[in-house]
């Protein structure tokens, strides 16, 4: 296994057309790759866990259509029907974005979802929203998530003057009771109801994938004291600096696997077209 | 009965500008000269056209031209460590520059000739006659060597670099005048500068840059806040004055190694000679995908061409634009273009730009009340092409205001390109009516409106277009149509109850991300969509290509066919030495040196 150095921008560049090479269409790819760049800079393995999973996103392209119900009121669901959350990650973030800005309020449960290893880059984006939030999910036993985290957790994202915070956490065990019983002290009652069937749905034995996101206009509401009562599960609970990851990513370049790298350029190459006499009679060099 | 009125003076009538443009008219003008200038502002329906974008010229704010500005005022200093190559050109450089208190080098690798020109396509890969890199600070001798033996794979898929090279400049000869230069320098004298102009006068080609992340190198958010380089375009460019600068020291070290007593190359000779470019129509899909960067270049020219059309004519500036209108007549009278075809052509330009002169305000002369009567003037007699380099001129003529609002550039050519999913469907569909009625009226139905799409090559992923009844590989096709885009984004819509929040219509069409995205970001940015339909059959991509190489700098771009357009960078740009020294800013439109008589026996 050799290692070299990759770049943000390279990832993104290349990433764009790799998702397109996999099947996404353009719309959704140039938003994908965001989440994907962001991933592998933060040390998330992206393209790792994308060339894993290949087979599953490739089988979400003829999956049913996604369902989604419910209001700012009443807080939404979604079913993802095998979806990746490359592609529907952002969406997700963009109903609860709705709602907290409208209401300070939103949350979404999203099932049938795979593709969790993106979540932290979703977190970021709530926080690039100036919103805060937790993340709480279940992951199938065949998806991907960063290296040392259980399959199932939660990840808290913190906005607030000092710039974002990310917290993460297990939910595997008595992890899950210890959450609970936090959850039932610190959030406010109105949103209660939501975690609590957030972390049930995440804990369920063999989930169908699973993604609940609690977001809110203001961190007071929600995140502060939930993550001052999460402290004291020290050995469940870890503070991620993944700005700081992505800024030494940045200037210092994105460790990336060979293989995977590799794995990227080729999914692109599937979008090169064939030469021939004739394509290159279509190139701008000459007179034609 | 619905009547519709013609905008008539097609002005744009824009109320505001962002922030920091406004700060800075305000400061020249006052709050109450702001309406005046913004006021002469031209409208998209008039700017935003294929034809009118191809016609423009370089000017003070196109990105080689700020660079060089930077680095006279900033003092820059590029000291040759070594350079050594034998009569073949093959050879090693080292260069180490101090930029603004930044270190820097350049490293470059030049290889002995093989024989077959190279114009600079992407499918080319890596077979280039030259490869240089810079490096930020000073690397050591061992990485230094390392890199060079990166550029020894000339295997494009092969060669990766690490964050501490902002980018590869590769480069290629043009043989004709490589040789020509060689030549004559091995003979004794002086290359003749009427060869030099005939080719636009250069002897390395651009072999196309590999920076900003790619191949493994910096990215640009990744240079240090204050560094000079993490500037739009500014590594590119840097890397391409570098080329010009090793350009010199291969054609002296070659001569030299042949003759040990040629003479080097004249300093005026030197300064004459740019670097060649060859672009293709990838440059029309990095406009497509980067609207916001076409809107920042739009607006920041077109409020200092505003700002210099409201200025009253005075002897200052009636001689600043009378010198430049004589200089810029007689570099156009200077040059040979290889094809005519799709351009004014030079001769054409410089009669043109020299029946203006006499219209200058003067005893005898009709007065105008400001520049901008003169310059209704010209475009109400005068091509397009000669209009435009009319406004570029212009612009010279009040350097201050155009220099404080290029500090505008990589401010406005960063936009946030999120969507704003709490907005409703109705407010996306305003957005439509407001901005994008022009393109909901195209008639896409028509075979000949979606005849072509763009696709990349397996040569080396080089962008070609092709035909849709006739060519494979569509279903990837480059983004390129934006009408194609808006009208399907307007049908799904239309599907929805307007209060439906575009949250909702995205977990139902992921897909539709970066177009809602696209009409919400750009929704106060009034340059930002070519009101012209890249898919059509009778589009031509040359006047994007040209419109994008005016912007960077390239002062005399030349179609050599629809999709493929020629020119020289830095061409008269003062040379390192005058740089350090502080030279002036005024080298646009270099006359051709005249011919220098022998300098030493062969």
């Amino acid at each position: 296994m050799s290692t070299v150095l990759s770049s943000m921008s390279e990832i993104r560049r290349v990433g764009g057309w790799a998702l397109r090479g996999i099947g996404y269409p353009f719309g959704v790819a140039e938003r994908g790759v965001r989440f994907l760049a962001w991933t592998e800079a933060a040390g998330g393995e992206a393209i790792k866990n994308l060339r894993l999973l290949e087979a599953a996103v490739e089988e979400s392209h003829t999956a049913a259509p996604c369902e989604h119900a419910g209001d700012s009121g009443l807080g939404r669901t979604v079913h993802a029907n095998g979806r990746h959350l490359l592609e529907i990650g952002g969406p997700a973030v963009d109903l609860v974005t709705h709602d907290a800005r409208h209401a300070s309020v939103g949350h979404v449960a999203v099932d049938g979802v795979f593709g969790l290893g993106l979540l932290p880059s979703l977190a970021n984006l709530l926080t690039h929203r100036r919103l805060s939030g937790i993340l709480f999910y279940g992951a199938t036993e065949s998806d991907r998530l960063p290296e040392r985290w259980s399959r199932t957790g939660w990840l808290a994202a913190q906005t607030d003057a000092e710039g974002p915070t990310f917290v993460h956490g297990a939910l595997e065990g008595t992890a899950s009771r210890s959450v609970l019983a936090r959850v039932g002290a610190t959030i406010p009652s109105r949103l209660l109801d939501c975690a609590i069937e957030d972390i049930e749905a995440a804990v369920a034995p063999r989930p169908p994938g699973y993604m609940g996101i609690l977001a809110v206009s203001d961190a007071h509401v929600l995140v502060r004291d939930f993550l001052e009562a999460m402290r004291s599960l020290a050995q469940h609970v870890e503070l991620v600096d993944f700005p700081r990851r992505v800024a030494h990513a940045l200037s210092n370049g994105v460790p990336v696997e060979a293989e995977d790298l590799e794995y990227l350029y080729d999914l692109e190459l599937r979008t090169w077209a064939p030469t021939s006499e004739r394509s290159r009679s279509q190139a701008g060099y000459g007179v034609y | 009965m619905l009547v519709y009125r013609k905008n008539a003076d097609m002005r744009l009538h824009i109320r505001t500008i962002p922030s920091p443009l406004d700060k800075t008219l305000v400061a020249f003008v006052g709050r109450a000269g702001v309406k005046a200038v913004l006021e002469r502002l031209r409208h998209p329906a008039e700017l935003m056209t294929g034809p009118r974008l191809g016609a423009m010229k370089s000017t003070r704010l196109s990105f080689a031209n700020i660079l060089a500005r930077h680095m006279v005022s900033q003092g820059w200093t590029i000291r040759k460590e070594r350079f050594s190559c034998d009569a073949e050109g093959d050879g090693h450089g080292v260069y180490r520059i101090d930029a603004n208190g930044h270190a820097l080098t350049y490293i470059a690798r030049s290889f002995r000739w093989d024989g077959i020109e190279k114009v600079g396509r992407r499918s080319d890969g890596a077979k280039r006659d030259m490869f240089g890199a810079i490096f930020v600070g000073n690397p050591s001798a061992e990485r230094i060597a390392e890199e060079f033996a990166t550029f020894e794979l000339r295997d494009a898929a092969a060669m990766r670099t690490r964050s501490d090279v902002t980018g590869w400049t590769p480069a290629n000869r043009s043989v004709r005048y490589f040789d020509h230069v060689v030549n004559s320098l091995v003979a004794g004298k002086q290359p003749d500068p009427a060869v030099l102009g005939s080719g636009t006068g250069y002897v390395l080609r651009n072999g196309g840059y590999l920076g900003s992340g790619r191949q493994g190198s910096l990215s640009v958010d990744g240079y240090p806040q204050d560094h000079p380089l993490r500037h739009p375009y500014f590594g590119d460019l840097f890397g391409l004055y570098m080329v010009r600068t090793v350009a010199a020291d291969l054609v002296n070290g070659v001569a030299k190694a042949r003759n040990p007593r040629a003479p080097q190359l004249a300093p005026d000779i030197a300064r004459y000679i740019g670097v060649g470019n060859s672009s293709g129509q990838g440059m029309c899909v990095a406009l497509q995908r980067w609207p916001e960067w076409v809107a920042t270049w739009l607006l920041a020219r077109e409020l200092v061409l505003a700002y210099a059309a409201t200025r009253r004519p005075d002897p200052s500036s009636i001689e600043r634009l009378g010198a430049m209108l004589a200089r810029a007549s007689a570099y156009y009278a200077s040059i040979e273009l290889q094809c005519e075809d799709y351009v004014v052509p030079p001769a054409k330009l410089a009669a043109n730009l020299a029946a203006i002169r006499p219209l200058l305000p003067g005893p005898g002369r009709p007065q105008s009340d400001t520049w901008g009567d003169l310059a209704d003037r010209v475009a109400a007699t005068h091509d397009m092409e000669t209009t435009e380099q009319f406004n570029s001129l212009l612009i010279e003529v009040y350097p201050d205001f155009a220099d404080a609002v290029a500090a505008y550039m990589p401010v406005g050519m960063w936009q946030d390109r999120d969507v704003r999913p709490e907005a409703s469907v109705g407010d996306v569909q305003r957005l439509l009516m407001e901005n994008y009625s022009w393109a909901l009226r195209l008639d896409l139905r028509l075979s000949r409106t979606r005849q072509h799409f763009w696709y990349h090559s397996e040569d080396n992923g080089e962008q070609r277009r092709g035909e849709r009844i006739l060519d494979p590989h569509e279903e990837f096709e480059s983004f390129i149509d934006h009408i194609g885009l808006i009208q399907h984004l307007s049908c799904v819509l239309a599907t929805y109850n307007r209060k439906t929040p575009v949250a909702e219509v995205l977990v139902d069409r992921p897909d539709l991300f970066y177009g809602l995205a696209r009409v919400q970001y750009l929704a106060k940015l009034p340059y930002a969509e070519i009101r012209d339909n890249l898919v059509d059959r009778d589009f031509v991509p040359a006047q994007l290509i040209r419109f994008f190489l005016s912007v960077l700098g390239m002062e005399c771009t030349t179609p050599l066919s629809i999709r493929y357009v020629r020119g020289v960078f830095f061409q008269g740009t003062p040379l390192p030495e005058e740089i350090r020294k502080g030279a002036a800013d005024d080298w646009r439109f270099p006359v051709q040196p005249r011919m220098i008589e022998e300098e030493s026996a062969a």
